[in-house]
């Protein structure tokens, strides 16, 4: 019995003495660490080697998470990757004169690779506030995305913003979408789900009344299903920008560059007219 | 960057109402688990080679075989399309709980064999019937001897639990995601959501200590 | 006092291995008989196949002149007055020593609680365990636990008890007191088999001896008679390296 009661204290203690230790080197690890936080510093010499280091390489590689029509999406039947940044991300490497290669990762793994050097910038219809302000380098604006609320065609209780008092509301969580709805006050419950598309079925299935998303997603489920339609009443909007790691500088001026020429010379507007009309 | 552990204590609220949808989550499918699970083990090793043998062998194998994320979805977003529709609270115990059942049958179902063979016969030459044999000699001791790995199971469950996020419940995994998102302080709330689950998982190995200590007198 | 026990030409395999070879054999009512034999001479099986522990191939069993081997109601009627008593005891861990005796006949013969209690304590007293009534059978030994396992049979009030080499597993001098108990039981006009390797006990207490060798019974009579007279060859040898070994 006594044997017992010592081993149980001995556990537990190591479990404690295993807590304190890994709470001392987290302190050490940061005391040490003295990087500075803030934008536009004066980055290291090596790294506004960024544009250099992409032409060296002849290739830009874009990275993507292909689960956002009409975006970056998939095609089902030429398995090649297609949306409105995937036309945008081509017509300014066009432009700069350099190859684009894009690949596909899980959203939430993104930001994490393009500051590892995976990726060189993340085309992705990413927001501002989505990309971290801290350790990434943003281009100038490319789109304004209006979150806005479906839901599904027969209900008519649900006309406004304020409609939504009460209601169950789904959406994709690590987005603006969800910030936009966490913002809102009186709402039954919030439903969150790793992609849009399953807050979509449990939209038809009633077990949420109404889903928030980007304008151009819900745009592209309408044209597949009549089922569920818009209420265009924007909860919020965000600027779509092109991310880069923080200090590449260079990389982000050439692709301002690149983003102005194709405004101009109609390469723009031939992608939003594709992809981006809304009705 | 410094350590700043108040974003874990302003949202502490947040987290421990997480962690009661993840402890009752986790009790309930748990308790589910291990009805589920004494029928099919016993059933499993009393009717070896009948049709409702192998209708139970078959269970055990899909569910074991499969990883439970994809149950969790079938049940969750695939059933909808055949006109099953149930909320994602009971999509997320039904889940678990087929999920672990299987698991744990075979636990039972390995305890009955490890009982004596001759505490058996001696009850049959007693005249219990085969129910009662079951009942009063037989699971009394095969509980015994699967304690510990019940309560391995139970811990496994509780971890498991964190994948009903993807059916859109909110339980203590999630919630620290979310807090991450929102914060980026990835190391207080990380190794906030280890000790929190660490908590309860050695709640789990105490009960269970105290479970084998009550069934020491016996011997076994 | 008829014949209560008859075994005909009893054919039992476990698998390819033949372990009883057209056995045949008659109990009267009341007798005390043991069972001698090398082993592998199929002694325990022919004991386990009498109460229905083993399913024979061929030939009959009887008891009451009932064919016990099959899952008719009156076969399991005798059944539940045949008590075994186990080379391994087999007690149930999980019970007292006085659960043990009493708890088979409220569950099985749905006896009334305190009839079962005073049943229960006058076998303990029988047995000499009444201190012991409240102990797990973890903390019995070899021979505790075997009385016990005596007590818990003949709880059960059967007409015929059947020992399957009670004393094998205790030390010799544990022996002792579980054969002295089985000498107690010998007035009450119990039929008992007794499957055994303890000649002298064989010879005090049994009113006939059969000796079994490769799955028959090659000679049977009073024990005074065979022992001191081994005409047949087998039981000699049988005999001469049980008294090497002692």
């Amino acid at each position: 019995m006594a044997m017992e009661k010592n081993r149980k204290y001995g556990f537990l203690s190591l479990l404690l003495v295993l807590l304190i230790s890994l709470l001392a080197t987290g302190c050490a690890k940061t005391t040490s660490s003295a990087k500075t936080t803030t934008e536009g510093s004066t980055a290291n010499q090596n790294l506004d080697s960024s544009w250099d280091s992409v032409k060296n390489k002849g290739e830009l590689v874009v990275g993507l998470c292909a689960q956002y029509p009409p975006f970056e999406s998939r095609n089902e039947k030429s398995g090649e990757y297609e949306g409105f940044d995937v036309d945008l991300a081509n017509a300014i490497g066009k432009e700069l004169g350099i190859k684009v290669k894009h690949v596909d990762a899980a959203w939430e793994a993104l930001l994490g690779g393009v500051q590892k050097g995976d990726y060189d910038v993340l085309i992705t219809a990413m927001s501002k506030q989505e990309a971290s302000k801290d350790n990434v380098s943003l281009s100038d604006s490319y789109y304004n995305l209006k979150e806005i609320i479906v839901v599904r065609s027969d209900d008519n209780g649900i006309k406004s913003v304020e409609d939504l008092k009460g209601k169950i509301v789904g959406v994709q969580t690590a987005c603006s979408a969800e910030e936009a709805v966490d913002k809102l006050t009186g709402l039954k419950e919030v439903k969150r789900y790793n992609r849009n598309a399953e807050a979509f079925i449990d939209l038809r299935n009633k077990r949420v009344e109404a889903v928030v998303v980007g304008l151009a997603y819900a745009t592209t489920e309408m044209k597949n299903n009549k089922d569920v339609k818009v209420i265009n009443s924007p909860i919020g909007s965000n600027e779509l920008v092109m991310v880069s790691k923080k200090g590449a500088d260079a990389l982000t001026a050439k692709l301002n560059e690149g983003l102005a020429k194709i405004k101009q010379n109609g390469a723009y507007d031939q992608a939003i007219s594709k992809w981006l009309k809304v009705e | 960057m410094k350590m700043n552990f108040d974003v874990v204590f302003q949202n502490m609220p947040f987290l421990l109402a997480a962690t009661l949808v993840t402890v009752e989550i986790t009790l309930i499918s748990f308790l589910l688990a291990l009805c589920i699970a004494f029928v099919v083990g016993t059933l499993r090793y009393y009717f070896k080679s009948r049709t409702l043998g192998i209708l139970l062998m078959l269970y055990v194998e899909i569910f074991r075989g499969s990883p439970l994320l994809i149950q969790l979805f079938l049940i969750y977003y695939g059933l909808p399309s055949v006109g099953v529709v149930m909320s994602a609270f009971t999509a997320g115990i039904l889940g678990l709980a087929l999920n672990g059942g299987a698991y744990i049958s075979e636990i039972i179902r390995a305890s009955f064999m490890s009982v004596d063979k001759g505490q058996r016969e001696a009850a049959f030459s007693l005249g219990y019937s085969n129910l009662k044999t079951i009942y009063h000699i037989i699971l009394p001791q095969a509980i015994r001897i699967a304690i510990p790995s019940l309560m391995n199971s139970f811990s496994s469950i509780l971890k498991d639990s964190s994948l009903v996020s993807v059916i859109s419940i909110t339980e203590l995994a999630r919630a620290g995601n979310l807090i991450y998102y929102r914060t980026t302080r990835p190391f207080e709330i990380y190794l906030t959501l280890g000790i929190f689950y660490i908590l309860m998982t050695v709640t789990i190995s105490l009960f269970s200590k105290y479970l084998e200590g009550r069934s020491r007198k016996w011997g076994l | 006092m008829g014949t209560i026990i008859e075994l005909r030409n009893v054919h039992k395999n476990f698998g390819e291995l033949k372990v009883l070879n057209g056995a045949s054999l008659t109990i009267d009512e009341g007798e005390i008989v043991a069972i001698i034999g090398p082993s592998g001479s199929g002694k325990s099986t022919l004991i386990r196949c009498i109460n229905g522990l083993e399913n024979i191939q061929s030939g009959e069993i009887l008891v009451r002149n009932c064919l016990i081997n099959t899952q008719t109601l009156e076969s399991n009627k005798i059944r539940r007055k045949i008590g075994m008593v186990f080379q391994n005891f087999n007690l149930f861990p999980h019970y007292t020593a006085l659960e043990n005796i009493v708890l088979p006949c409220i569950t099985v013969n749905k006896m009334n609680e305190n009839n079962a209690m005073e049943l229960g304590m006058s076998l303990l007293h029988k047995v000499r365990l009444e201190d012991k009534m409240n102990s797990y059978p973890a903390s019995l030994s070899g021979g505790q636990k075997q009385r016990i396992a005596i007590a818990r049979a003949l709880a059960m009030e059967p007409d015929i008890m059947l020992f399957d080499e009670p004393t094998s597993a205790l030390d010799p001098e544990l022996a002792y007191e579980v054969l002295d108990t089985m000498a107690g039981l010998v007035h009450n006009g119990l039929t008992m088999v007794i499957v055994t390797h303890q000649i002298n006990f064989v010879k005090t207490i049994a009113h006939r001896l059969f000796f079994l060798d490769e799955g028959e019974i090659c000679v049977q009579g009073k024990p005074d008679e065979i022992l001191n007279n081994p005409e047949n060859d087998r039981l000699n040898k049988f005999l001469m390296r049980l008294k090497q070994s002692l």
